[in-house]
C-alpha cells in the first residue's frame, strides 16, 4: 500500500504531505493504528510511524499528545479532514490543494535530494547543453520546443511531476496521438494513480520527434522505493485497474523477451517501479513513437552523505545490480526498432550535482 | 489584427488555468462567448477560418483540461498552446485545420467532392 520507508523518510524530513497520506490512510481504512495499515512494516520502522503519527495527529483515535504548533500543518491536516469528511480525499493531490498561500511561496514539499537536483536542472541556463550532452552520443537531442516537465519551481503547477498521459494530451508529440486514457488503469481515482515521470520532455531521435522519460536517483535507498505494487482495495475499479496493470506487464514480458536480447522478468511483485517504467517505455514505442528511458544518477548529492553515488562507474554498478535477473543485461543502451517508426532504448546516465 | 478573442483567461496563484475561466462569469447557458474583428465579417471564408479556429482550439483545450480531475491545465503548458510562432502548437494546427476547411467550403462551391 505504502512504503514505509519512504513515509519515514519523509517524517524525517519534515513533509506535511507525508503525513497527511498516513493520516487518510488511517481514517479511509478505518483502521486504528499504523501497524493495521501497514502490516509488513519491521518493527523499528514501525515504532518511528507510530511516533511520527503520535506527534502530528492530536485529535484521531490513535492517540492523544499536543496539536502541532506550526500553523502551515494544522491548515493542511484540517483541509484534508475536510476533504476526508467531504469523500473527496485525494493524499498526493493534498499537497498542492492544501498548501496555504504561505507555504506555495516557499515551494515545492520534497525540495530535496532526487527532485530538487531535476528542479535545478530544468531551472538551468544549461539545460539543453546538458540534455543534448547525455544523450548526444546516441543521436538524441533535445527538441526546439522541448517542454521539460516538471519546469521549475515558479508555482506548485509548474514542480508538478506528470502523468505521461497527461503530458502527452498537454504538449503532444507532433504526428502522434497521445496515449489512451484507459491503458494503464480504466479507473482513475483518488487511491487509484497512473505512474508519474520525474521529468519529461521532447527529442528529437536521429531527428525523428520522440520523448525523452527520466527516473532519476540519488542514492542507493531510493531504488528500492515502490519495489512492488499496492493491493488493490475491495472496490471494482481497484481490482479492474490491478488486471490491467498485470496484464500490461505481462504483456511487455512477452513482447520484449521475444526480441532476442535475452528473458524479461517484468513483475508487479518486485521491481514494481521498473517494471511500469519498462511497460511505458514498449507502449510508446509499439505506438509508433521514438522514446527513450533514462534512468539517471544524481552524483555525490549533498542531500544523501552516506548512500550517494560516487562517481559514474558506482552508478553504473547500482543499476547492473538493480536490473539483473528483470532486464536482459544487455538491454540498456540496445535501441530496438520497430516498423512503425516507433522505437526504444534505456540509457543509464549521471549527472554531477553541482554545488 | 487580432482576428477572434474569447474571454481572458488568468493564471491561477496555483500556476494552472482552469475550463471554468473560460465560461464568462454571467453566462447562465455555459456558452463562450468569441469576439470577432468586424472585418472579418466582410468574407465567408474569413468567418469560417476565424471560427474554425477557435472551435478547434478551445476543443483541444476542452480535452486536456477535461482529463484533470479538477478540469485545469498547467498555465505554462496552456500558453504553449495558444501563443502564436510555436509551430505545431493547438494555435498552429487550428489554422491548418481552418485552411482545410476553407478548401472543403470552395470545393463544395464549385460542385467538385472535398
Amino acid at each position: 500500500m505504502v512504503n514505509p520507508h519512504k513515509l519515514l523518510e519523509a517524517y524525517e524530513r519534515g513533509h506535511l504531505t507525508d503525513i497527511g497520506l498516513i493520516l487518510d490512510l488511517l481514517r479511509l481504512t478505518n483502521m486504528s493504528s499504523v501497524k493495521d495499515v501497514l502490516p509488513d512494516v519491521p518493527v523499528p520502522v514501525l515504532r518511528k510511524l507510530e511516533r511520527f503519527v503520535n506527534e502530528y495527529d492530536g485529535n484521531t483515535r490513535v492517540l492523544g499528545g499536543a496539536p502541532p504548533a506550526a500553523p502551515t500543518v494544522a491548515f493542511v491536516r484540517d483541509q484534508l479532514r475536510d476533504m476526508c469528511k467531504n469523500g473527496k480525499l485525494v493524499p498526493a493531490r493534498a499537497r498542492d490543494e492544501c498548501a496555504s498561500p504561505d507555504a506555495r511561496r516557499a515551494g515545492p514539499t520534497g525540495d530535496r535530494g532526487s527532485k530538487a537536483h531535476v528542479l535545478d536542472l530544468v531551472s538551468s541556463p544549461a539545460f539543453r547543453h546538458k540534455v543534448d550532452n547525455l544523450f548526444g552520443d546516441q543521436g538524441i537531442r533535445l527538441a526546439e520546443h522541448g517542454y521539460p516537465r516538471p519546469l521549475g519551481r515558479r508555482t506548485p503547477a509548474d514542480w508538478r511531476e506528470y502523468e505521461l498521459e497527461e503530458y502527452m494530451r498537454a504538449l503532444p508529440v507532433p504526428g502522434h496521438k497521445p496515449l489512451d486514457l484507459k491503458w494503464w488503469i480504466p479507473h482513475k481515482t483518488g487511491m487509484n494513480r497512473r505512474p508519474t515521470w520525474d521529468l519529461l520532455c521532447h527529442i528529437l531521435v536521429k531527428g525523428k520527434p520522440g520523448l525523452l522519460l527520466v527516473e532519476a536517483k540519488a542514492h542507493v535507498g531510493e531504488m528500492s522505493e515502490q519495489d512492488k505494487k499496492s493491493r488493490p482495495t475491495g472496490s471494482n475499479e481497484s481490482q479492474c485497474n490491478d488486471r490491467r496493470i498485470r496484464h500490461n506487464i505481462s504483456e511487455t514480458n512477452t513482447l520484449l523477451s521475444g526480441l532476442g536480447y535475452g528473458q524479461f522478468s517484468l513483475s508487479v511483485d518486485h521491481h514494481y517501479q521498473l517494471a511500469n517504467r519498462i511497460a511505458y517505455l514498449s507502449k510508446l514505442a509499439r505506438d509508433g513513437i521514438p522514446v527513450v528511458l533514462s534512468y539517471l544518477g544524481w552524483l555525490k548529492s549533498p542531500a544523501w552523505p552516506r548512500d550517494f553515488f560516487r562517481d559514474r562507474s558506482d552508478w553504473e554498478e547500482v543499476m547492473r545490480r538493480y536490473t539483473s535477473g528483470v532486464l536482459p543485461g544487455d538491454f540498456p543502451g540496445k535501441v530496438v526498432q520497430f516498423e512503425n517508426g516507433g522505437s526504444m532504448q534505456m540509457l543509464v546516465r549521471s549527472l554531477e550535482v553541482e554545488a | 489584427m487580432e482576428t477572434a478573442k474569447c474571454s481572458e483567461v488568468q493564471e491561477h496563484e496555483d500556476g494552472y488555468v482552469y475550463w471554468r475561466d473560460h465560461v464568462p462569469t454571467k453566462s447562465k447557458t455555459g456558452r463562450i462567448a468569441i469576439r470577432i474583428h468586424p472585418d472579418v465579417l466582410t468574407s465567408d471564408e474569413a468567418i469560417v477560418a476565424v471560427l474554425q479556429h477557435e472551435v478547434f482550439e478551445l476543443s483541444a483545450i476542452y480535452d486536456v483540461c477535461l482529463s484533470n480531475p479538477h478540469e485545469r491545465m498547467s498555465a505554462s503548458d496552456y500558453h504553449s498552446q495558444v501563443r502564436t510562432h510555436n509551430p505545431g502548437n493547438f494555435h498552429c494546427q487550428a489554422w491548418e485545420v481552418s485552411d482545410k476547411r476553407v478548401l472543403w467550403m470552395r470545393a463544395v462551391k464549385h460542385g467538385k467532392s472535398a
